[in-house]
């Protein structure tokens, strides 16, 4: 499938504005942060129906990390991996796409934070941080899909525009 | 001859104003009463009592490392910090271009503890605080002096207090970790917990600063 560059060209741009809000720690609130890198790598690749849009965002974020905060840049790339190895294995679900894309903030959330950060950096997180964290990227995410995502909404995989 | 007198008579104020500034400057010179170590102590009492005050308002309080100027510091910006969840970081803007080495001790610039540097860059450094989970370090507790472990996350804690020690709430906690200064001050216990299946109380802290209001630190850079 080939790439529309105009949306190419937005997605990566969103990836590296998006990291610098990261950066900011953008939408904090009670000490949570919600990742917006997550809960946007996957809206693009389910609303766009190609993990390619996906991909773009992530280079564009990765270009963030490496000039505003590049000791951080093992944390990304295992964030990277995590997302898009659940992607692939989300996207063979029959479910519909908002389903496929709630499912993927839940494992991710759970696997990047509550495994990955404990067992490769030793950053042990409490469970209702982990919970805390989820409920946070399905609240943005939501928002996100009512207001930017495929019109066929909650249902089908069919309507992507 | 006539010229210099008239110029003089014209300008007598001006000339008289500039002889006493003149005067002033060279008596000031010789003068004996003001030294710079006087100026050094009055400015050191000034911190004292700023420090006191503080304690008489139950405020958190400058450290003695600054009323004595123990240590040579470099001061730094903080870039951001950790962008996700979990670790209590922050990139600060000095590196080893300026000197910065790891391990090299940060306070803030009221004098409390913050952490330590981590990794270096050229002009950019890591600093791991006491909010991150990695941290642990050995700390004091009040005038009873009790010794407690500093176990770092979100919210850090006390462990491993005596059973039997004076500790109580309100106790200003201090390190007592080579690592850093001695007496360092770190925060204030606020509430103390005893586990029934534990021989040790822990305790809940506040510290003497909030990691995201941070804007400036200070590295102590010829520590130890």
């Amino acid at each position: 499938m080939a790439l529309n560059l105009e949306r190419a060209l937005i997605w990566l741009v969103l990836g590296f504005i998006l990291y610098f809000l990261q950066d900011g720690r953008f939408l904090e609130a009670a000490g949570i942060v919600p990742n917006l890198i997550l809960v946007f790598f996957f809206f693009s690749c389910f609303k766009e129906g190609d993990f390619k849009y996906g991909l773009l965002f992530i280079f564009g974020s990765a270009l963030s990390v490496l000039i505003w905060a590049p000791f951080w840049l093992l944390d990304f790339l295992a964030l990277f991996l995590v997302l898009m190895i659940l992607y692939f294995a989300i996207n063979l679900s029959p479910a519909g796409i908002f389903f496929n894309f709630v499912l993927s903030l839940l494992i991710a959330t759970v696997i990047y934070s509550g495994v990955i950060l404990p067992i490769l950096f030793a950053v042990p997180i409490g469970a209702n941080f982990v919970l805390g964290e989820f409920l946070y990227n399905l609240i943005v995410g939501s928002i996100i899909w009512a207001i930017f995502g495929p019109r066929a909404g909650m249902g089908g995989r069919e309507v992507i525009r | 001859m006539v010229i210099p007198i008239f110029l003089v008579l014209v300008f007598r104020v001006e000339a008289g104003s500039a002889l006493g500034d003149a005067r002033f400057f060279a008596t000031g010179l010789l003068n004996r009463t003001f030294s710079y170590k006087e100026f050094r102590e009055i400015e050191a009492e000034n911190l004292r009592l700023r420090f006191e005050l503080s304690q008489i308002k139950g405020d958190f309080v400058l450290e003695e490392i600054f009323v004595e100027k123990k240590f040579d510091s470099l001061e730094a910006k903080v870039y951001s910090r950790y962008p996700w969840n979990g670790r209590g970081r922050v990139v600060i803007n000095k590196g080893t271009s300026h000197g910065v080495e790891e391990g090299m001790v940060v306070i803030t610039k009221t004098g409390a503890l913050f952490g330590e540097v981590g990794s270096v860059r050229n002009h950019q450094s890591e600093v791991i605080s006491i909010f991150d989970p990695s941290w642990r370090s050995s700390v004091s507790l009040g005038e009873s002096e009790t010794k407690a472990l500093l176990r770092g996350g979100q919210f850090p804690k006390l462990e491993f207090i005596p059973t039997d020690s004076e500790a109580k709430e309100g106790d200003f906690i201090k390190n007592i970790s080579p690592d850093f200064p001695f007496g360092l001050l770190i925060g204030k216990v606020r509430s103390l917990a005893e586990d029934e299946f534990e021989p040790w109380l822990s305790a809940d802290i506040d510290t003497a600063w909030r990691i995201n209001e941070l804007r400036n630190l200070m590295i102590l850079v010829d520590f130890p």
